[in-house]
């Protein structure tokens, strides 16, 4: 499996020097490279050659071939058809070699690129700000630079913002309906229908969830409609399986209905009326809010649910180790292919960190999941993906809840904004001042 | 004295020993991972391992105690697991932004607060001493966020005063300088009218009147002279504790402090960052208690410091 | 005499309304208030009305309910965390003041030691070990809040101590045990007892704010809460946090 690439000339990078395709071929080795320890490797893993040099059998990765200056290849040992949007993601990006040699450890904060924008200035925590880069290939930025303020708490970001002090901010879920209610503000907010599932994940792996009708109970007792609109303020779209709605190109049946009767007889049928089971979450009062919720649905069915909150580090250790009964938890798009939202999260060769949590391990959703990726006909791909969902949903090892929907807020003198689902499409070109 | 002092300043190293290892070993003991926050959502059991060892995490709590025991003889903190900084330069930037919160809130609680507790003492009973004991223990039990955003409200967005937040000159010192200043100022007031009042009941103040001596002569050199050891601890103690850093007022104003740096790197298990501000937190306050141990014995010479029995 | 009314009516006051209180969390089973459990979907953030005197929170329970339920667990919290860090600032307050040297070094250090470790990090130790609940929050903040009661009190008997009265009582003979026991510590009893009072609530507040995890319904997590109930005019938060100062008040 072979992909050719045609370098676009006269592209340079932010110390005026201009791209060529050994720079690629720098950039993605650094990444497999084991002195430089990146979490990525997974990225670019699927290149022939990559496992030798891993393990430091070899001196280069053979599948990246530079031909000429502007031209080279790829190779893969076998055909994985989410390989050209992987290559959108931050791991891919080109980066010069003398820079990365001069600032070593400090890197990060020289960075250097072909972006629209430099670096200009970073204060941990406190700001961020990039100017216009005048030598960028493309179509140049409207504005002279962008000023990433971090500000911690909600409330400040809100009066920040309506003191006109910042042009656009992420609206931040306790504010939403104060704006959204508000005739001056509300024609400013954005949305951005978010590449993402929440769900429950039970793990699937042990008692009591091992019992595929056990956790089909638990998707019947709980109204995730009425909470969706209530609690969580219709902030997102119901989930029906665990590809978010706008990556998945095929139908899949209307999810499970909210059907407490349906879990009472399951529950009796089962014997496992008073049991208890325990569900981890984060120290997020959101999360807890909605695990409150969550435990008081079960309990009305005869499940008793003991919540135990960690604080963010503790809780992703339990979760990895597959300590808790039940947990909370979201997946977000690294880039835009449904694969990425099944083969992390079901595949068998997964468990733990690596995304599958549930701990689910099903022979058949494996090799379609594997079918899918190897496939590079598109339909053929969403047939696959389509009949390893369905058994998915059938199985249920999570509750998929809905796919969050984010708001942004700007000021009316901010033109051109556009929100994108997948941040590394957005440029930053399109937006202007205009006053 | 000069040995008191010196003596201090010595135990300050088996201090930080202590202190250093208790710490590392309740991190290490501790659920919680610090490569978890370095990796993405999908990171590989090796990529784990490899960066484990990186880190240096994979040795025992001692192997690691001792690694970070080497890299201090060289005066280096290490750098931070999630950003990559240097340790002690970020703390370098950071300590003095807290330094002049602290500075600026003393400097807001300590007169009025003396002030608010002479008022209260010598108008004992009347309208005006109810009103400061009732302000007093309000400032005490208002919980720090709430006033933080009830002041942020009213003064930044409502009034258009002051910045929000943001860290930088004094524009953005005020607000949370002046949040701050509340509990001490509270305290202060409270303290110093229980401290005058049984002051004033003291034979050597009614000594002093007979004398024929003027009141405020009697108030400023009598009393005061003897409130101010408990004045005193109660703002060496109160200096301390913000200039460890008061994490709330520096979230909610943003003012890059070194509290809100210690707390984020707790929750993202950053071991060469909480290390670091541990030991800077510690040489800190070691160094305010032994300051108001020092203004003791200054202030009344009564204390005797080097304490030996007859 | 009139100065005798004036102390009764005085103390007369925050006990009633101290007994007031206790009696509310006391009976509050019994009371025609809300389930401060309950979930209602249908009736989130609603503000405060006929139905629900304080509001509702973003689960839909009744606010008022759980103002009341939660000042319980903070009144009980307290007081205990208060009386044993009291008991023991003090006992290592006046030993470290008035025997001084190597003893008062150590105790100091340990002090430092205490104020200098990163509380969250302390925070987080505890409730990994001991389970959560209302003990283990009276534990945590007991294991600090001594300190700042024995700097008082050792600065107070730091003044005292040479002073005429405790030579005389070490002419009459009393040992080096009756001495700071009895005569320093009546002394210092009353000043310290009231400042060390004072500052000492201080830092219950803050605490019993960051500790919020040990019981749903605690009083100072509450007030986090009600300030993810954005509203502008803040009134969500208004209440609970006034719920907390009136308690305070009292103490």
């Amino acid at each position: 499996m072979r992909y050719k690439f045609f370098l676009k000339k006269g592209v340079r990078f932010s110390n005026g020097r201009g791209v060529e395709s050994h720079d690629f071929k720098y950039s993605f080795e650094r990444i497999l490279d084991p002195k430089t320890k990146s979490p990525n490797t997974w990225v670019f893993d699927k290149v022939e050659g990559a496992k030798e040099f891993q393990k430091g059998g070899a001196k280069e990765v053979n599948g990246f071939r530079v031909i000429n200056d502007h031209t080279s290849e790829i190779k893969l040992r076998k055909p994985f058809s989410p390989f050209l949007s992987m290559l959108t993601m931050t791991p891919a990006y080109v980066i010069p070699k003398e820079e990365v040699e001069r600032w070593k450890n400090d890197f990060s904060s020289h960075p250097s690129g072909t972006g629209p924008f430099v670096l200009k200035r970073w204060l941990p925590n406190r700001e961020l700000v990039l100017e216009k880069n005048e030598n960028y290939f493309d179509r140049k930025a409207k504005v002279k630079g962008i000023v990433y303020k971090i500000i911690p708490e909600d409330l400040t970001t809100i009066t920040e913002f309506e003191l006109g002090n910042i042009d656009v901010i992420s609206l931040p879920a306790s504010a939403y309906s104060k704006f959204k209610n508000d005739k001056k503000w509300n024609k400013y907010i954005m949305s951005l229908e978010g590449l993402n599932t929440y769900y429950l994940g039970m793990n699937s792996s042990r008692p009591p969830f091992n019992n595929p009708d056990l956790r089909k109970a638990v998707s019947y007792a709980i109204d995730r409609k009425k909470i969706l609109e209530t609690f969580y303020e219709g902030r997102g779209r119901l989930a029906a399986g665990s590809v978010p709605d706008l990556l998945r190109k095929w139908d899949v049946k209307a999810g499970i209905n909210y059907d407490p009767q349906r879990a009472k007889e399951i529950i009796r049928r089962e014997g496992m009326s008073g049991i208890n089971v325990n569900m981890y979450v984060t120290a997020d009062q959101d999360v807890i809010d909605l695990a409150e919720i969550i435990q008081s649905y079960l309990s009305e069915i005869g499940i008793n649910v003991n919540i135990k909150q960690l604080e963010w580090s503790a809780y992703k250790d339990a979760v990895n180790k597959g300590e808790p009964d039940m947990f909370w938890l979201s997946w977000w798009a690294d880039y835009p292919d449904p694969e990425n939202f099944l083969f992390p999260l079901f595949h068998s060769s997964n468990l733990g960190p690596a995304g599958n949590r549930t701990r689910y391990a099903n022979k058949e959703v494996d090799t379609l999941i594997e079918k899918g990726q190897n496939s590079l006909n598109e339909n053929d791909r969403n047939n696959f993906y389509k009949k390893a969902e369905e058994i998915i949903i059938q199985d249920m090892p999570w509750v998929s809840f809905w796919h969050r929907t984010d708001f942004l807020i700007k000021q009316p003198w901010i033109k051109g904004y556009k929100v994108y689902p997948i941040y590394t499409m957005d440029k930053g070109t399109e937006v202007a001042i205009e006053r | 004295m000069a040995a008191y002092v010196l003596k201090r300043l010595l135990l300050l190293i088996p201090l930080l020993f202590g202190i250093t290892l208790l710490a590392f070993f309740l991190l290490n003991a501790l659920p919680g991972d610090p490569v978890l926050s370095l990796v993405g959502e999908r990171a590989s059991p090796e990529a784990i391992e490899n960066i484990r060892k990186e880190i240096g995490v994979d040795k025992g709590f001692i192997g690691q105690y001792i690694g970070y025991l080497k890299l201090l003889s060289h005066g280096d903190f290490g750098r931070s697991y999630y950003t990559n900084r240097d340790v002690l330069k970020d703390i370098v930037m950071k300590f003095p932004n807290t330094m002049r919160l602290a500075f600026a809130a003393m400097l807001i609680a300590v007169p009025l607060g003396i002030v608010l507790g002479f008022i209260s003492a010598y108008k004992r009973g009347r309208f005006i001493d109810r009103l400061i004991n009732v302000v007093s223990i309000t400032g005490l039990s208002i919980p720090i966020f709430w006033s933080a955003i009830i002041i942020m409200l009213f003064l930044s967005l409502k009034l258009k005063l002051f910045p929000p937040s943001g860290t930088g000159d004094i524009r953005f010192l005020v607000l949370p300088a002046f949040v701050l200043s509340i509990p001490a100022m509270a305290t202060l007031s409270r303290v110093t009218r229980t401290t005058i009042l049984n002051i004033l009941k003291m034979p050597y103040i009614n000594t002093a009147r007979a004398k024929g001596l003027p009141s405020i002569k009697i108030s400023i050199v009598h009393v005061l002279k003897n409130a101010i050891i408990p004045i005193v601890t109660i703002i060496g103690l109160d200096f301390g504790s913000y200039l460890n850093g008061a994490v709330v007022t520096e979230t909610i104003f943003g003012w890059d402090g070194i509290g809100r740096f210690t707390m984020e790197g707790i929750i993202k298990r950053d071991y060469p960052v909480i290390m670091g501000c541990i030991i800077f937190g510690t040489a800190v306050f070691v160094l305010v208690n032994l300051i108001t141990d020092i203004l003791y014995h200054y202030l009344d010479p009564r204390i005797r410091l080097h304490a030996k029995e007859k | 005499m009139p100065k005798k009314s004036k102390i009764s009516l005085k103390l007369l006051l925050p006990v009633l309304v101290i007994a007031l209180l206790f009696a509310v969390s006391v009976l509050s089973p019994l009371l025609p208030i809300y389930d401060p459990d309950k979930i209602d979907l249908d009736s989130i953030k609603r503000p405060p009305g006929m139905d629900h005197p304080f509001g509702t929170d973003s689960k839909g329970r009744d606010i008022f309910a759980r103002v009341v339920y939660g000042g319980k667990v903070s009144i009980g919290v307290a007081i205990v965390a208060a009386f044993v860090s009291a008991l023991i600032g003090f006992g290592i307050g006046i030993a470290s003041g008035y025997f001084g040297g190597r003893l008062d070094t150590v105790l100091m250090s340990v002090v430092d030691f205490i104020l200098s470790f990163p509380s969250l990090l302390l925070a987080i130790a505890i409730s990994v070990i001991l389970p959560p609940g209302i003990y283990t929050v009276m534990i945590a903040i007991s294991t600090v809040g001594w300190t700042s009661f024995a700097r008082l009190i050792r600065g107070h008997v730091l003044t005292i101590k040479d002073m005429p009265f405790v030579d005389a009582a070490r002419a009459v003979g009393c040992s080096n045990l009756r001495i700071p026991v009895l005569h320093i510590s009546s002394k210092s009893c009353d000043d310290g007892d009231q400042i060390g009072r004072v500052y000492y609530h201080r830092s219950n507040i803050e605490l019993s704010g960051a500790w919020g995890t040990a019981s749903n319904s605690n009083m100072g997590f509450h007030d986090k809460r009600q300030q993810g109930l954005y509203s502008y005019r803040a009134m969500d938060g208004n209440i609970p946090g006034t719920g907390n100062i009136d308690n305070c008040v009292l103490f």
